[in-house]
């Protein structure tokens, strides 16, 4: 499933739509340091932090896209760092949890 | 053998917006030189972290990075506080982080835990009251 089929699924929009990616894995997670030192390259990230420190952590670890969930609102500078880097952010309502979920079933991955 | 490239960085002190230039410059010229992903991939985060660490901690500081043909060794320095228990520092999940720091995510205690982990060589030292002096080193 790519991030652009991601962003096409029931419950979730498009804050910014970046670069084309394959989602191969999901996370779950605000710390960044942990994001930092768990997470796989083409990772779709859920989290509630929308700041322009998530597009920093995504752009270094070539995640597939950031979630954002529980209807946290993402900062402009956020979504205009997003831009920059080509990075996909959707948003949902769903918990970080039930988003992953949500995703994984609707493109066919193994959690 | 081809001449080394240097690159020098300042980091603010308490400026996360700009905390992330030095290791997004740094990445984008390995991406230029062809190096292999998997190992920008360990510059750039460990390079990332010693930034947050040089703008929470110490009010900012100072990154060289030097690439050379095998291997990419990055200096970070800086003249804050210091780190009186260096082993109590580099466990993980130690932090001495504030609050507001916290709130943007950061302080998990796996700063200094991460920049050993992703770089093939770590050293540390510190004086407090003077500074902290990294060198790390990724094989490119």
């Amino acid at each position: 499933m790519t991030n652009k089929e991601a962003a096409g699924t029931a419950g979730f929009t498009v804050l910014c739509a970046g670069e084309e990616r394959t989602i191969r894995s999901f996370y779950c997670c605000d710390l960044l340091s942990h994001v930092m030192g768990q997470v796989l390259e083409d990772t779709c990230w859920c989290t509630v932090m929308g700041n322009i420190n998530t597009i920093a952590v995504a752009t270094l670890t070539e995640a597939a896209c950031v979630v954002l969930c529980h209807g946290i609102p993402a900062t402009e500078e956020m979504l205009r760092r997003a831009e920059e880097n080509g990075i996909t952010v959707l948003s949902t309502n769903m918990a970080e949890f039930d988003a992953a979920v949500a995703l994984a079933k609707a493109g066919g991955i193994a959690l | 053998m081809n001449e080394d490239i240097k690159l020098s960085y300042t980091v603010p002190g308490d400026d996360f917006t700009r905390a992330g230039e030095a290791s997004a410059h740094c990445k984008a010229t390995l991406k230029k030189l062809g190096v292999d992903p998997a190992a920008i991939r360990r510059v750039a985060i460990a390079l990332y972290e010693g930034e947050i660490n040089l703008a929470i901690h110490a009010g900012g500081g100072n990154i060289d990075v030097t690439i050379g043909d095998d291997v990419c060794t990055m200096h970070l320095y800086d003249k804050g506080p210091g780190i009186p228990d260096i082993p109590l520092a580099m466990s993980e999940g130690y932090s001495t982080a504030p609050d507001e720091i916290r709130s943007l995510g950061f302080g998990a205690g796996m700063g200094l835990p991460n920049m050993k982990k992703y770089a093939d060589t770590f050293e540390i030292s510190s004086v407090v009251g003077e500074g902290t002096d990294i060198v790390m080193t990724v094989n490119i």
